[in-house]
């Protein structure tokens, strides 16, 4: 698949499971068991699929590549998504803390849980939306089919890396579960 | 037909401005898609059709 249509359903499916943790978070101060999993659910995708796989692929393959076509700005750009990527992950790494205790959490540590979440939604929605922007029209404009022909090989050892041999499948079925239930499409 | 956006969902890619420029715009500062029409004219039906399949997180909500 192309870099740029291979990243931009990534984007979407991370659309997708971001609007679910917004909508499981309303109910933060009284989960239930089964959402208390889903909200496990939720934490590895967004550990293993968006931070390990997707970013993994933008940091170790994407970035470096528009960097080296010089193209005006795009260090900056770079700059700004990368540091996206960090608070993110701080962001994500306070979630789980919360998570892992939910059980003994006070009202008040609840609602900070809420108040992660949130913060966290905001972020990476926003982030998207300026790499859909700003980055993934770049890869067409200043990279050849050439290129981007061996862009997408490397994109696939970051999968295996990543991912091992049940690669993003499963990731793929969580979203489509999560999504239905909690009344999305 | 009627045709919305759901901001939860719209990643601002751009591609329903690109497939239907008489029905979605793309608002610069907020970077996401908006819709210019109160209802869809028949003849950009099929175009505006296209363009919520074509969208990753399915932001496109049609009603018939």
């Amino acid at each position: 698949m192309d870099p740029k249509d291979a990243l931009r359903e990534e984007h979407g499916a991370t659309m997708k499971m971001l609007a679910v943790l917004r909508r499981l978070m309303t109910k933060a101060v009284d989960l239930k068991e089964g959402e208390t999993k889903d909200l496990e659910a939720l934490i590895e995708f967004f550990d293993v699929y968006v931070d390990r796989y997707h970013h993994g692929k933008e940091e170790q393959v994407l970035f470096p590549a528009l960097s080296l076509t010089l193209a005006v700005r795009i260090d900056s750009i770079i700059d700004s998504l990368i540091k996206d990527h960090r608070e993110a992950r701080t962001i994500m790494g306070q979630i789980r803390s919360k998570a892992v205790t939910l059980h003994s959490c006070s009202e008040a540590e609840r609602y900070e849980l809420k108040e992660r979440a949130d913060l966290y939604v905001d972020l990476v929605r926003k982030h998207i939306r300026k790499e859909n922007s700003e980055l993934l029209p770049l890869i067409e404009e200043r990279l050849s089919e050439p290129e981007r022909l061996q862009m997408a090989g490397q994109f696939q050892n970051v999968e295996k890396a990543t991912l091992g041999s049940s690669g993003v499948e499963i990731f793929l079925v969580s979203v489509q579960r999560l999504s239905k239930k909690y009344t999305l499409q | 037909m009627k045709v919305k956006i759901d901001y939860d969902l719209c990643m601002g890619d751009r591609n329903c401005h690109k497939v239907c420029p008489e029905v979605f715009d793309f608002d610069e500062d907020q970077l996401r898609s908006i819709v210019r029409v109160d209802s869809v004219p028949a003849h950009l039906e099929n175009k505006v059709r296209k363009a919520a399949e074509e969208c990753a997180p399915g932001a496109i909500l049609v009603e018939e």
